[in-house]
């Protein structure tokens, strides 16, 4: 039996430049279909913008009475929950990014990607990036909503509640630290969607998770006033440490965990989800190794 | 003509211990439009995804080009085109974006790039809609768009996996056209699957017949009609008092061993003999059954067609339960909602 010698160029391109590439073209691709499907966006932000607006009304007087103030960092409600509003946004869309890699796994586009000679690690490393920037602009709308909705106009004129101590380099911190959250997320989807390979699974798991997180952590009170069990369970929490870390970036020392320097606080969450990351972006990546194998 | 793939004794057992693929060889020739025709469940998708490199098989050698398919897979992956059973197309993507980003990932240069797509939107008739997203497309559309994204690269071989399940029957003549077209203008091999007579019949050079993993025969469609020699005559019986079956099964044994035929199969509720001048045999066929009391309900004589030959290599009908069966609903789940403009 003889076989024709090849014409076409049989090598495929290596290299650093070269996985680059291919990690941008699926990249785009992320992106593009995140455009294309804006009402997934806005979906995803309604939930979070009636818990910021409405929700945040409802506390606002808890957070300004005279006993509270101070474990509030005499912030108003809306300023200290805008913070966890983000983070919950960023826990709840988690679930679509795993819905999105399902949705390639079951029409043959993944199938058929894994028929080219593109490296494989471009494939979880475009879509990560993709959800990475699907979170930044959330996390970017619930900041201005935010902002706009501390807008007060009172007798003396218009008046912002919300002021940002540190700026925007603190503001630019406080999105690198949600950046942080949500590739440890990214990495929980992956590893979750590729393990039940079912969307129902998936939506139900991601749904489940993020109101007993948020419950459970400092999002909604200051942790000295939770119940002693919750006070706990709020210390195991990665979303508290997070969201302290949010916190003090955005509002200064007066909002830090009692006794706690503005750098440990930002510190201990940075290493906290920095492991976090480390090892729900090990687990996801075995898991797409088994199934690409 | 040489083989562009070979495949010798390949296996493939499941880890839950199905064997999919029992041993099979064949070779498919350059140029060659070969099929796999078999029911569901026969072994074709899996058979394919070795060769595509899309899965790990348990023994046997496949080489594709002369690329061995254990430790070349890169190579192979560049002179191939695939169009899975579901569509592997991105509905938010516009048509146009999908051979775009396809072609990309094969690091075309851009002028050769816009060509190439340019191109394939013709030859797929899909210029004028080029710009609406896939997933407004209509299945045949959708079904073009993936053997266009599958051949940007130029591939020698193209591999499809049922390519017509879920299609209509005018949308599946229609494509076949389009197949046919690929595989004469652009001198491209085509390697499918089916479990549809008439499409292996219409498109295939060569086909194999597969059935539980083995291969049970393989040759053109005519030549593998015309081994079952003369023609073909397919009997139901009325009822004489014995069950149905066994009337079939006596029926079928007499007719085997009479002289006039060449030989006798079962199928569903009838008998089907085979027989040079078949019209000439009828009279003394009838005759031989009444002397034993089966009677005679319907006859029918037709030459032999691709039905008549699974049957006669597979001891069974081939079941056409496929569409339902294959057909997920693709668009379902979570916001997969059908756009329109
Ligand atoms: N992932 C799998 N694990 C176990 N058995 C499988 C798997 N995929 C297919 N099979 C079994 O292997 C056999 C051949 O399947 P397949 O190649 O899909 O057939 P076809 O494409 O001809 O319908 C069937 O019995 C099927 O149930
Ligand atoms: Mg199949």
């Amino acid at each position: 039996m003889t076989s024709p010698s090849p014409t076409t160029s049989i090598d495929h391109p290596h290299g650093p430049l070269v996985f680059l590439h291919e990690t941008w073209v699926l990249y785009r691709r992320a992106v593009l279909k995140l455009f294309r499907r804006p009402v997934i966006l806005y979906f995803s932000l309604i939930q979070p913008m009636v818990w910021l607006l409405l929700f945040g009304q409802n506390f606002e007087r808890i957070a300004q009475s005279p006993g509270m103030s101070d474990s509030f960092g005499g912030l108003s409600f809306l300023a200290f929950f805008a913070p966890a509003v983000m983070l919950q946004t960023i826990l709840f869309g988690a679930g679509q990014s795993g819905l999105g890699l399902i949705n390639d796994l079951d029409s043959g586009f993944l199938e058929k990607l894994l028929t080219t000679p593109i490296n494989r690690m471009t494939i979880l490393l475009g879509r990560v990036l993709g959800d990475m920037t699907r979170m930044m602009v959330q996390a970017v709308i619930i900041l201005i909503a935010a902002f706009v909705g501390g807008i007060r106009f009172g007798a003396d004129g218009i008046q912002m509640t919300i002021t940002y101590y540190y700026g925007l380099p603190g503001i630019l911190a406080a999105l690198g630290i949600a950046l942080l959250f949500g590739l440890v997320l990214a990495g929980f989807n992956v590893a979750v969607a590729l393990t039940t390979r079912n969307t129902e699974s998936t939506f139900l798991i991601s749904n489940f998770l993020t109101l007993p997180l948020m419950f459970t952590s400092s999002a909604l009170l200051p942790v000295e006033l939770l119940p002693d069990w919750l006070q706990v369970i709020s210390s195991i929490n990665p979303v508290t440490y997070a969201i302290n870390a949010l916190r003090v970036l955005l509002y200064g020392p007066a909002i830090a965990p009692s006794g706690q320097h503005v750098v440990d606080t930002v510190l201990i969450a940075v290493g906290m989800l920095s492991v976090l990351a480390a090892i729900t972006l090990t687990v996801g990546t075995t898991r797409f190794r088994y199934v690409v194998r | 003509m040489s083989a562009i793939i070979e495949v010798q004794n390949l296996v493939k057992t499941y880890p839950d211990g199905t064997e999919a693929v029992r041993g099979i060889s064949f070779d498919v020739a350059e140029g060659e439009f070969f099929g796999f025709l078999g029911p569901n469940g026969a072994g074709k998708t899996t058979t394919i995804k070795i060769i595509i490199t899309l899965m790990p098989y348990t023994s046997g050698q496949v080489l594709v080009m002369g690329f061995d398919r254990a430790h070349q897979a890169n190579a192979i992956r560049q002179v191939i085109g695939y169009a899975p059973q579901d569509v592997g197309v991105d509905d938010d993507l516009t048509g146009r974006e999908n051979l775009l980003m396809q072609g990309e990932l094969f690091h075309m240069k851009h002028t050769a790039l816009r060509q190439r797509v340019d191109e394939l939107l013709d030859l797929m008739d899909l210029t004028n809609d080029a710009e609406r997203p896939a997933g407004s497309y209509s299945g045949g559309m959708r079904k073009r768009l993936d053997l266009a994204t599958g051949l940007m690269h130029r591939p020698r071989i193209l591999f499809l996996d049922e390519p017509t399940t879920g299609l209509d029957p005018q949308n599946r003549a229609n494509l076949w056209v389009y197949l046919e077209r690929l595989n004469q203008q652009e001198h491209l091999t085509i390697f499918l699957t089916t479990h549809y007579m008439e499409e292996a019949d219409r498109l295939c050079h060569r086909l194999a017949i597969i059935d539980h993993g083995e291969i049970r025969t393989i040759g053109s469609p005519r030549n593998l009609k015309q081994d079952i020699g003369g023609d073909v005559i397919s009997l139901r019986f009325q009822s004489n008092g014995m069950p149905l079956p066994e009337q079939c099964e006596q029926a079928r044994d007499l007719l085997a061993a009479a002289p006039f035929a060449l030989g006798a199969d079962l199928f569903d509720e009838g008998v089907n003999v085979y027989a040079q001048q078949g019209g000439t045999v009828v009279p003394e066929l009838i005759r031989l059954l009444e002397d034993h009391d089966l009677k005679v309900a319907q006859l029918s004589l037709t030459s032999p067609s691709l039905d008549d030959v699974f049957l006669k290599h597979t001891g069974h009908q081939i079941r056409q339960e496929g569409p339902i069966e294959n057909w997920r609903n693709r668009r379902g789940g979570f916001g997969r909602s059908r756009r329109r403009r």
